[in-house]
């Protein structure tokens, strides 16, 4: 999923990805920020038996409206075509349901089955999963849903891999010739429904992580003769889940009413306290955020999950007297330093480790202890597997160490008679200055250890396109600047991010990494099953970052969430870094 | 009775012969008098004036004398101290200290002082050079096409006409990058190479709009100067044209040119740090009040209003002191004003 926050720095990051797993930081209200707390690992857990309909808050008030302000807007709300944070947390939690879904059960994320009865049957060669459909499950507008009508939007998800994601043309059958039916007609051999029932994914490789995909939005169910053929089918899309869509103004505004034709006896991942939701998208992030804190009027039931500014941190902060309307956890990206190993070689890459001044970088970005956590490793610590191991010298914090650096540096044959030189893309364009002033500070920095750095400014909207070149004319801060997974495995962070796919397809990755042995290693993990891979990708990540060192692990970022003291029960999504909004209720 | 004839013939006397005396003494002197020494001697006697050049002469040396003042505090330009930033805010541990005079930036721990002192180098470069620059291009187009008239003073002044048709801010949006990339010969700059190179683009776009006033000023001035007996007179006994517009027409063009030139300054100190404060304008590492101001105005100005005063009373109290000495210059400069 695409992160939808612009980060607030040239910092480096040009983000791919996001999505689904789970830990905790769940209480219910005021989960603040401890700047050097513990990361808790949680396991996704499968649940292949859940009912519906959901335990509800003995607690929870009915009725009443929450409002949801910030400073971005979705492009649309299509299902086919969403991949970000805030659409999908829409989509997911309240209006769109799909063949499967994650809940939250005492702080973690348990997967369980949506629209279907189970999580999916797979064939003894692996390449075929076939989910059966409750029934009676019925749209908005009252009409039945069918089996056919999944396989039309899994279809039709493939007119739409310019914004959405990639995963089904990479697996599905036939998926990497397939256009969408727009273009390419009905007929696809990657999936079917042999009756009203049933759907069958038939795959080019084996994918143990389907039923984590089948939670995306691009399964929900869309009739084909509903269908607007373009993303303007979301405007009025049939809802599934608890509430549906009353009007969506791109840019200003999204209302939702209650669903009449939602049974919550047949679903068993969400519940509807509210009368409706009111989104209200492109607000000011500082007028928002100090309503919310006052929470004087309608600001009482907002909520905003904008990053906080740094000018209240200190109420929010713990102990601080607003501590209570914030909750903050994990989001599922690992923000990193991306280095080529084809240019620099792994010595000076230990050096540029070295000499890196993460904290410095940190706080010139913008960014406060409630924005991310040191990071050390690739892959975050709410992912199952995750292997809690330390390259000396890379904790993604401190000020770095030139003296050092210098020493490294020398042993491997630079000195200042020929000094290594490190270049870089940076934004010369920000306006908010920070671009410029993180490049002058990294600059200085290593050129105290003793590189020789040529940053080299262009616009913004230039450098998303300079960096993204794999023949680019630089050798460190490619992209991308990091990943955030799309569900709780690692097999959606490590082949995206160092196979050499990338680099034959044109792309660029973690090192811009075109290296046999590790393909052999990503071939031989993904060949397990979900259980067997966690660890296994805990050790890959070891094994990568101790014998290749491509990135820099620099920050795991946070969500941060704010709202109004009548709104009750805010509880961060650790796989998404957005609220379970159907989980919240309001005083009235 | 003869006292009191006495009295009055001697106080006739009196009378008779102190105007007399005073008349020739200051006839004598007016005669030798120029159109600017008596501006001069009227600047010297008005306060606004007199407090407005100390004001601007201030500035000035804190220009000159920045990187000695800097040095006295301790500091270096561009030094960054993130040990003395708070990181769960981003906003600085410190105040003013004897360390860092003005506090530290929010962020980066940059001292502030270094910045208001080194960023009144390029204002006032920019202002001063810009003025003197753009004087001398109005100077010469508004000589030419008022005295030449025809084809010359059509050009001219389509070319006038031209550039006041031009959005002005608009215009420099757009012009900016464009000269920047020409003049860099396409290449990607490092941050060093486009802050200098930004300093001579400014420049020269600022002169580009900056003689259009001056030289429609001059133009008409020449035009009806050039009809005047003693012009008439140089031309028909043959003085050469180039001698004409310097011998002849020019002195008496000294006065608005002084004014034009003495408002125009203040006037350029402004339009850099707006061009700054929007984007287009001075940029790392290069210091610049408009910057400054820019990223003060942030979220942090209430938490941390140390940023944003000393170049905000900067640029407020030296483009004030600038157009309040070029409004009393063109005061003394306009005989039809009494005061």
């Amino acid at each position: 999923m695409r992160w939808t926050h612009v980060l607030a720095a040239g910092a480096a990051v040009s983000i791919g990805v996001v999505a689904a797993c789970s830990a905790p930081s769940s209480t219910t209200n005021g989960t603040s920020d401890t700047s050097t707390g513990p990361v808790q690992t949680a396991g996704a857990s499968l649940d292949p038996n859940a009912k519906g309909p959901a335990p509800t808050d003995p607690k929870a008030k009915k009725g009443g409206t929450l409002t949801i302000s910030y400073a971005t807007s979705p492009s649309s709300m299509d299902p086919s075509a969403q991949f970000y944070q805030d659409s999908g947390a829409i989509m997911t939690r309240l209006t769109m349901r799909s063949l499967t879904a994650f809940v939250n059960r005492g702080g973690k994320q348990v997967l369980v089955p949506d629209l279907a009865t189970d999580l999916g049957q797979v064939s003894s060669d692996k390449l075929t999963w076939t989910f059966k459909l409750k029934s009676g499950i019925k749209y908005s507008d009252g009409s039945t849903m069918k089996a056919a009508d999944i396989a039309y939007a899994v279809k039709r998800s493939f007119a739409f891999t310019a914004t959405g994601p990639t995963y089904q043309v990479d697996y599905l059958k036939g998926g990497d010739k397939y256009l969408g039916p727009f273009k390419s007609g009905d007929t696809f051999a990657g999936i079917e429904a042999p009756d009203d029932s049933t759907v069958v994914f038939h795959l080019a490789k084996p994918w143990e992580t389907l039923p984590y995909f089948t939670t995306f939005t691009q399964v929900s169910p869309i009739p084909q003769a509903k269908d607007t053929k373009d993303e303007t089918y979301g405007d009025k899309a049939l809802a599934t889940g608890p509430y549906m869509i009353k009007s969506f103004t791109q840019g200003s505004e999204l209302t939702l009413v209650k669903n009449p034709n939602w049974d919550p006896a047949t679903d068993a991942a969400r519940t509807q306290y509210l009368d409706g939701y009111d989104f209200k998208f492109g607000t000011d992030t500082i007028k928002t955020q100090q309503g919310i804190l006052a929470s004087t009027g309608d600001y009482g039931t907002t909520l905003d999950w904008d990053p906080v500014d740094a000018s209240f941190a200190d109420q929010i902060g713990s102990g601080g007297p607003k501590a209570k309307q914030f909750v903050s956890g994990p989001s599922s990206c690992t923000i990193t330093v991306n280095m080529d190993t084809r240019k620099i070689p792994l010595a000076v890459r230990k050096a540029l480790a070295v000499a890196y001044p993460y904290d410095d970088l940190y706080t010139a970005s913008g960014l406060t202890s409630l924005s991310g956590r040191p990071a050390h490793t690739l892959i975050p610590p709410q992912i199952p597997g995750w292997l809690d191991y330390t390259v000396p010298g890379l904790t993604g914090q401190g000020p770095g160490d030139p003296v050092k650096a210098k020493a490294m540096l020398a042993a491997a044959g630079y000195g200042p008679d020929k000094p290594f030189e490190i270049k870089n893309y940076y934004t010369n364009d920000d306006p908010s200055n920070i671009a410029q002033t993180v490049n002058q500070i990294r600059k200085k920095k290593l050129e105290a250890a003793g590189f020789k750095v040529t940053d080299k400014g262009v616009a913004g909207k230039d450098r998303r396109k300079l960096i993204a070149d794999p023949n680019g004319d630089y050798n460190i801060g490619q992209s991308p600047g990091g990943w955030c997974f799309d569900w709780p495995s690692a097999d959606s962070i490590f082949p995206p991010t160092v196979s050499s796919t990338q680099l034959t397809s044109g792309g660029t990755n973690w090192g811009d990494l075109q290296d046999p042995k590790i393909d052999a290693e990503l071939a031989r993990i993904q060949k397990l099953s979900i259980a067997e891979q966690g660890p296994e990708w805990g050790k890959f990540d070891q094994w990568l970052m101790t014998n290749y060192l491509p990135v820099l692990p620099w920050y795991w970022d946070r969500s941060n969430i704010l709202f109004g003291t009548k709104v009750h029960n805010v509880i961060n999504d650790d796989n998404h870094g957005s609220p379970i909004l159907d989980s919240i209720w309001v005083d009235q | 009775m003869t006292l009191g004839s006495s009295a009055v013939a001697a106080e006739t006397l009196e009378v008779g012969v102190d105007p007399e005396l005073s008349d020739a003494a200051e006839s004598s002197r007016r005669h030798g008098r120029t159109p600017g020494q008596i501006a001069w001697d009227r600047l010297k006697v008005d306060k606004v004036a007199i407090v407005c050049a100390v004001i601007v002469v201030f500035f000035i040396l804190i220009a000159v004398l920045a990187p000695l003042l800097v040095k006295l505090e301790g500091e270096t330009l561009n030094a960054f101290h993130p040990e003395l930033i708070n990181r769960r805010n981003t906003l600085p541990t410190i105040g003013t200290t004897a360390q860092h005079w003005f506090g530290v930036e929010p962020r980066t721990g940059r001292d502030l002082f270094a910045l208001w002192a080194y960023g009144a180098q390029p204002s006032l470069t920019i202002g001063f050079l810009a003025a003197v620059s753009s004087t001398v291009v109005g100077i010469v187009m508004g000589l030419l096409a008022g005295y030449l008239g025809g084809i010359v003073d059509r050009v001219i002044s389509w070319v006038i006409d031209f550039f006041l048709s031009l959005p002005y801010l608009l215009f420099v949006f757009a012009l900016v990058p464009i000269v920047q990339n020409r003049v860099g010969g396409g290449r990607i700059l490092t941050a060093e190479e486009t802050s200098s190179l930004r300093f001579w683009v400014l420049l020269i776009i600022l002169i580009l709009f900056g003689w259009i006033g001056l030289a429609r000023l001059i133009r008409g001035e020449v035009f009806s100067l050039r009809e005047r007996e003693f012009v008439q007179a140089a031309k028909v006994i043959g003085v050469p044209t180039r001698q004409i517009l310097v011998k002849e027409i020019l002195p008496n063009l000294v006065g608005p040119i002084i004014v034009s030139a003495s408002i125009a300054v203040p006037g350029y100190i402004a339009a850099e740090a707006t061009l700054s404060f929007l984007g287009a304008g001075l940029v790392e590492p290069t210091p610049s009040w408009g910057r400054t101001i820019s990223v003060a105005s942030g979220g942090n100005f209430s938490a941390y209003p140390l940023h944003l005063w000393p170049p905000v009373l900067g640029v407020a109290l030296l483009v004030l002191a600038l157009s309040l000495l070029g409004e009393s210059i063109r005061d003394a400069f306009d005989p039809t004003t009494r005061r």
